[in-house]
């Protein structure tokens, strides 16, 4: 469902060019646009012809996915990504590193700083942001739930590299591009990670409507299985204490 | 210039630079009082006298300025941003003047150039008549000198010039962009919401001297151009090939002037976008920037407790199988033990090979006195080309033989070609083998 405020929609209805479904899937962009979705893309408006090609299509789409059990959502803040809400296509939850190093893009992202490179981060930030914020000891132990204490020895290299893995996977879903080993340039979509703060109710309760809208999952994610889950599995945890 | 030369030659001469603050600041004073006075030389005395001042403003507790003074002149003549120009040696004090490097580093510090679309159109501008004058005098133009210093060298010299100031302005716009961009940064740092107003003005201002300045470079450049081509080609058919050269680098200059414009036009375009796109979805949306302190605490406990550790969902493609042909190739056999019963049929050369050991032994068993002898006897009976596997084989069936120690064994001819080093055998009397 359309989230954007006055967004018309619709083929023939706001100047869409699409007239009926079967003009989309014609649409020889819709394939990628399909794949990027269904492997779990957040499409914006940087992306150029895929979002436009959305935007246009959008209630021709929605029905669409919607037959699968799929919601494709627009966010007020410019991006379209799909939601899994039944059980018949495969879904997964963000792991432990993608929740950390999303906030602090998040957080980087709202930064005037970064305005003045027009987005650009680097690695180094992000692994200084949350240490200074979350805590060294903690961030290794939640990062690596295995271990029990910290071993300073590798700690630096262990939590690089497990945070280096969160951007790579973050990449693929589309809320930042790595520029080269160091740079990394961030994209709207990182905003998904400020959404329990966004309004101005409490973040009690704003997450217990993202975890009510299936947008989210409490409990721990299945980071073995890259936090796959078969679909109704995770139905349990959704439940929220209100 | 043959840049792989110089820079080789750079390199070997381990040429660097080490300026001090100082000593930069001392620099810059020298071009500033240059420029003030109108001078062209310092005597030591003059030298003497900025360090000094530059000294009092920057060290002003610093001990021994001459001292000082003379170390920094020192090094600057070593690294080539002073020249002695006198040429008295140390009969007198010298006079000294800034070189070309000292000049543009002092330069860069001092006076920060930028393109202006005022600038920019006056340069252009002077830049056609000059080019103007150039074909006219290529026009007539007869022999290869007159070629040469009215043809080429004003298009290398004063041309290039030109060209040259127009692109010095385009790095000191560039400077001043990167300027701005942190001046938006900070204003939103210090300001948040009411900044707005302040940063889409200086985005406009930028924009709109970049889009000006690209309209002119690209009005102009195709001027210059023409006017370029049209030079290259009358020194191409009059065969000056050194003003054919000279118009050729300065179109590729023009080019390269042009790109710039587009360019930069092009990055400003995408950065006023994103600032656009920044201040109507995070500022405007949150005047009090009360999302980033709340992000902040987000982060900070997330996951501290039970309902504050939450992932979010996300559609996962399902792989999809793929079938293949196993490589057979990779595996490979386990080594096992033979069973018995599976041998191979022995071929016939064994067999001829047993009836030769059967000679050489009922041979030996007639203790013949060497190896030799027993070899010659033995290649008698093989054809000629059996001859050398048979005195392999027959030599290993006298590893038992008892064997004469010698210091050193002699070589001798068996017949057939063949030559051995010869044991000699040394039997024990009365005993048959």
């Amino acid at each position: 469902m359309s989230e954007a405020t006055g967004w018309s929609g619709g083929r023939g209805q706001g100047g869409s060019s699409y007239e009926r479904l079967e003009d989309v899937i014609l649409d020889p962009l819709f394939p990628e646009v399909d794949l990027a979705l269904r492997a779990g893309r957040h499409i914006d408006v940087d992306e150029g012809s895929r979002f436009e090609m959305l935007s246009e299509a959008l209630a021709l789409l929605e029905p669409f996915y919607h037959r699968y059990g799929w919601e494709i959502v627009r966010s007020p803040a410019g991006y379209f990504f799909l939601l899994p809400l039944g059980d018949r296509l495969p879904r997964r939850t963000m792991t432990v590193g993608e929740m950390f190093v999303g906030q602090a893009l998040a957080l980087l992202y709202l930064d005037p700083v970064t305005l003045e490179t027009a987005g650009s981060a680097t690695r180094s930030q992000v692994v200084e942001l949350l240490q200074h914020l979350v805590g060294a000891e903690r961030l290794y132990l939640e990062l690596h739930p295995r271990r029990k204490r910290l071993d300073e020895r590798i700690a630096a290299e262990s939590v690089r590299k497990e945070i280096d893995k969160a951007l790579r996977s973050l990449q693929h879903l589309g809320f930042c591009d790595l520029v080269d080993e160091e740079r990394l340039r961030l994209r709207t979509p990182v905003l998904r990670f400020a959404e329990p703060v966004q309004s101005m109710e409490a973040p009690a309760e704003a997450l217990a409507r993202l975890v009510a809208k299936g947008r989210a999952a409490l409990g721990e994610s299945a980071e073995g299985d890259g936090g796959r889950e078969a679909g109704a599995a995770d139905d349990e945890a959704r439940e929220v204490d209100a | 210039m043959d840049l792989t030369q110089t820079l080789s030659a750079l390199h070997e001469a381990q040429t660097s630079l080490a300026l001090s603050s100082t000593d930069l600041c001392f620099l810059v004073a020298l071009r500033a009082r240059a420029d003030q006075a109108g001078f062209t030389a310092f005597d030591e005395d003059a030298l003497g006298d900025v360090f000094h001042q530059v000294l009092l403003l920057v060290e002003p507790e610093a001990e021994s300025p001459r001292a000082r003074a003379t170390a920094a002149i020192r090094r600057l003549r070593e690294q080539r941003l002073l020249t002695r120009i006198d040429g008295a040696g140390v009969v007198r004090a010298g006079e000294y003047a800034l070189t070309r490097m000292a000049d543009s580093l002092a330069e860069f510090f001092l006076q920060e150039e930028t393109l202006t679309r005022e600038s920019l159109a006056l340069l252009t501008h002077t830049l056609t008549a000059q080019l103007e004058e150039v074909r006219a005098a290529a026009k007539r133009a007869k022999t290869s000198e007159e070629w040469r210093q009215k043809v080429a060298q004003p298009l290398r010299i004063t041309a290039g010039d030109l060209l040259g100031g127009i692109e010095r302005r385009q790095r000191g716009l560039d400077r001043s962009q990167e300027q701005v961009r942190a001046r938006i940064a900070a204003l939103l740092r210090d300001d948040w919401f009411a900044a707005i107003a302040a940063c889409e003005e200086l985005l406009e201002d930028t924009a709109a001297t970049l889009r000006e300045l690209n309209d002119i470079l690209l009005r102009d450049a195709a001027s210059l151009l023409t006017l370029l081509q049209d030079i290259g080609e009358r020194a191409r058919e009059a065969g000056a090939v050194e003003g054919e050269n000279a118009s050729q680098q300065l179109g590729d200059q023009v080019d390269r002037v042009a790109a710039w414009g587009a360019s930069r036009q092009r990055a400003w375009s995408d950065y006023y976008r994103y600032v656009q796109r920044f201040l109507r979805d995070v500022v405007r949306l949150d005047p009090g920037r009360a999302l980033s302190l709340r992000l902040r605490e987000q982060l900070r406990t997330w996951g501290d407790a039970p309902e504050r550790r939450y992932h979010y969902v996300c559609a996962e493609a399902t792989p999809l199988p793929l079938p293949r042909v196993p490589d057979l190739r990779s595996e490979r056999p386990a080594v096992t033990r033979q069973r018995a019963g599976h041998l191979p049929d022995l071929e016939p050369v064994l067999a001829e090979g047993l009836q030769l050991d059967q000679k050489a032994k009922a041979l030996l068993a007639t203790r013949p006195a060497s190896l030799t002898e027993l070899l010659r006897a033995m290649v008698a009976q093989v054809p000629v080309d059996e001859r050398f596997r048979t005195v392999g084989r027959v030599t290993a069936l006298c590893g038992e033989v008892p064997i004469a120690r010698e210091h050193e064994r002699a070589w001798t001819p068996i017949g057939g070609g063949l030559v051995v080093q010869d044991w000699v055998f040394t039997w024990k009397k009365g005993k048959r083998r």
